[in-house]
């Protein structure tokens, strides 16, 4: 089938809908706080996104087949349209915001990474924080999944979306109809924001506090209302409830709803979130003793607690930060980027590696060497007892190899212009797997805003092909060849 | 309205709604602008008048000094006084426009003035300048050097109250700077929603003709094709159109028509 540009529009359309929807609730917000001066750039972003939105709806009819071919169209044109659309609001509201720095906001927001370039971040009006917190919330849910909810043709045809949206690994896990995945992964997702939002509430923080860091731990963005990120609010009880919440945010989306429905297939069970929570304390135990040892926190107990919340807001990649990490030792800092570089669970709304092809490779290693001990056996890779198949483990090293030259060309390129190579290294890591922030010059008590403008687009791609997962977005430029 | 009318029609509006939007926040902008700049204007213009008219007042107050003390001119001892009264008028005057913020600036502004009045004040009490003026030099037992005293007594405090004018008129002007930065604020926020709105109008635009060519001008070229080969060859009238629309209602008229002739008895 060809490819059929107005149904891209259209379905484009609809994400925008969703964009201009929540630019309304920001214009609201923004008008509750006795009408901040983000209430007219808000609202005339609003209704901007609005008419862009509607107008390809009104010329195209609905469909009830969307081919593969479509489907990543519609994903990687949702997400650079939504990103180019974002930045109305903080481009009409001025202040930090250069052209430049209003998409590498957007981006970071729509991709949930988290990186920012704002210097004094309280100074933002609450209309424009709240919408800063929308696009990773929007992001993180997978702009494409609200459009699905409101397609009525989800259920009939053959959807591919889920393709790009999530991993390969993730999407074979899934053993339900595409509606259903959508299904799930928005109720996990409102109820974990709900019940973030309540107990970070309850902990301390003011209703608007809450409702954004809930939003921003559930969606691994690590988009702050402060400039300081955590540490402003200095609370060992907030730290733990948005450490819970990075933690499960990191798990594969279906492994929570078969946890929660009590299917066989739970979190208990799964190799893949065994290995995870299993490098989550091995790296926290580590950073936790090299900083005791360092002389860094006055007790183990200190620093087990910070290294186990850096540990796990850089591997779930959301970026909350509550001590600047460049004052810790190499050792941790190498640590953390690996970290950075695995990231948490497919099928969950964190970036990078992930942690599924992590232990795939792990297993194919050691197959590898038992193969040559025992050169007639035959050794299987497996997954909670699974074999999984030749195309699935070559496709695994591919985007290993993939993801490792994204990294090389971004440190290549930070490096080109100007970035120390500790900065650019760790802004390529960051932002290619979405974390947010690095070290050096980009630590998590610093941002992206001195980085020259060059080197912030570039960035910018980074955090899009990471995203995407790499091919997602390389695929658009040949969609004409395709078959 | 139907298919084809209500999207034209819905295409044009769009167009028109950000004509209009853009347009209305450009007015709205630029009458802020407008007003701030006026606003700007009027508040320089008090405030070189009023940084004048006090140094007006107090160049004729010296003038007036320098002819009856150092020329010992003594017709011009009531103009010492009547210009110093001059002065504070003007000094009042400036103070009751000024911002309150201004206030101290001020007073040091009346302390100095008042210095330099006392320094006239006991000279022309001393009335030494008209006794000398009387007296034949060879009887002046009293030497009065009226070009050191305005040296000495007078002129200090004159440079003194000369910069204390110039701190106030330099602090009128720098209350004009969050005035011209909101100016600067404003010209930015009637220029990007503009630019905004244009970049979408754009994108509007592009999409209308790319949907107005694959949903109105193509079905009706292929139909038009498509029925001028069915007459000319015989050959059944076969079309594609992707619309749910008048042009789907037409398409399937002429198939009815071309290839079941008889429908039409």
């Amino acid at each position: 089938m060809d490819l059929r540009f107005s149904i891209v529009v259209r379905y484009i359309g609809f994400v925008q809908l969703v964009l201009a929807a929540f630019m309304l609730l920001s214009a609201g917000i923004a008008y509750a706080n006795n009408i901040d001066t983000s209430y007219s750039p808000l609202l005339l972003s609003s209704l901007l996104t609005l008419v862009l939105g509607c107008f390809p709806m009104i010329f195209v009819p609905s469909t009830d087949r969307i081919s593969q071919k479509e489907g990543y169209c519609i994903v990687v044109g949702a997400w650079v349209v939504s990103s180019i659309v974002g930045m109305f609001p903080y481009l009409m509201w001025g202040g930090e915001f250069s052209v430049i720095n209003a998409w590498f906001e957007s981006v970071s927001g729509f991709t949930t990474t988290g990186a920012s370039i704002l210097n004094d971040i309280e100074a933002l009006p609450r209309g424009l924080l709240f919408w800063r917190m929308s696009t990773c919330f929007i992001g993180g849910v997978g702009v494409i999944m609200f459009a699905l909810v409101i397609l009525p043709s989800i259920g009939k045809s053959k959807m591919m979306l889920s393709n790009v949206e999530l991993s390969s690994l993730a999407k074979d896990n899934f053993n339900y109809r595409t509606q259903t995945v959508v299904r799930i992964i928005l109720t996990i997702f409102l109820v974990l924001t709900a019940l973030a939002t309540i107990a970070l509430k309850l902990s301390g923080m003011c209703w608007f506090d809450a409702v954004c860091h809930a939003m921003a731990a559930t969606a691994t963005c690590g988009f702050g209302t402060k400039n300081t990120s955590i540490a402003y609010f200095n609370s060992p009880l907030i730290e733990w409830i948005l450490m819970a919440t990075m933690v499960i945010s990191g798990i594969h989306y279906g492994l929570i709803y078969a946890t929660c429905t009590g299917k066989h297939n739970n979190i208990f069970r799964s190799e893949v979130t065994k290995f995870y929570f299993g490098i989550i304390a091995s790296a926290a135990a580590l950073i936790g003793v090299s900083l005791w040892l360092a002389d860094i926190y006055p007790n183990l107990f200190t620093s087990l607690h910070h290294a186990l919340f850096h540990t796990v807001s850089i591997i779930t990649t959301t970026g909350f930060a509550t001590a600047d990490c460049n004052e810790w030792t190499s050792f941790a800092i190498l640590i953390l980027i690996f970290c950075s570089i695995v990231c948490a669970c497919a099928g969950s709304t964190s970036g990078g590696l992930k942690i599924d092809r992590l232990l795939l490779a792990v297993k194919m290693m050691r197959n590898r060497l038992r193969r040559q001990q025992h050169p007639a056996a035959i050794f299987r890779t497996k997954i909670d007892g699974i074999p999984q198949d030749r195309d699935m483990l070559n496709t695994v090293m591919v985007y290993i190899v993939a993801f490792m030259m994204l990294i090389l060309i971004g440190t290549f390129l930070n490096t080109l212009f100007g970035a120390d190579l500790m900065t650019g290294f760790s802004a390529a890591v960051a932002c290619a797997s979405n974390v947010g922030p690095g070290f050096g010059d980009i630590g998590t008590m610093d941002n992206y805003s001195a980085m020259p403008v060059i080197t912030k687009a570039n960035l910018t791609f980074l955090m899009l092909f990471g995203r995407l997962e790499i091919f997602g977005l390389i695929q658009l430029f040949f969609i004409r060849w395709w078959r | 309205m139907t298919g084809i009318r209500k999207r034209v029609t819905a295409g044009f509006f769009s167009i028109v709604v950000l004509l209009f939007f853009s347009g209305l926040v450009s007015l709205y902008e630029l009458n802020h602008m407008s007003t701030d700049i006026e606003s700007i204007l009027a508040g320089n213009r008090r405030s070189i008048e009023l940084s004048e008219s006090m140094l007006d007042a107090i160049r004729a107050n010296d003038r007036a000094v320098i002819s009856y003390a150092v020329l010992q001119d003594t017709l011009y001892a009531d103009s010492c006084r009547t210009s110093y009264e001059a002065f504070k008028a003007k000094v009042a005057q400036a103070r009751s426009d000024s911002n309150k913020s201004a206030a101290v600036l001020f007073d040091s502004l009346e302390s100095y003035a008042s210095l330099m009045n006392m320094a006239v004040v006991q000279l022309l009490d001393s009335h030494v300048i008209e006794q000398q003026s009387i007296m034949p030099d060879s009887l002046n037992l009293i030497a009065f050097d009226g070009r050191e005293w305005y040296d000495e007594a007078y002129l200090p405090a004159y440079n003194e109250t000369s910069s204390a004018i110039l701190r106030v008129v330099s602090d009128a002007r720098t209350s004009l700077t969050p005035r011209a930065e909101r100016l600067s604020r404003n010209a930015y926020r009637a220029v990007t929603p503009v630019f905004i709105s244009l970049v979408v109008m754009i994108a509007i635009l592009l999409m209308f003709y790319y949907f107005v060519n694959i949903y109105i001008i193509k079905p009706i070229i292929s139909m038009n094709k498509s029925l001028g080969d069915s007459i000319r060859y015989k050959i059944p009238f076969m079309t594609k159109t992707e619309c749910r629309d008048e042009m789907q209602e037409l398409k399937e008229k002429i198939e009815s028509v071309i290839n079941n002739p008889k429908s039409l008895k």
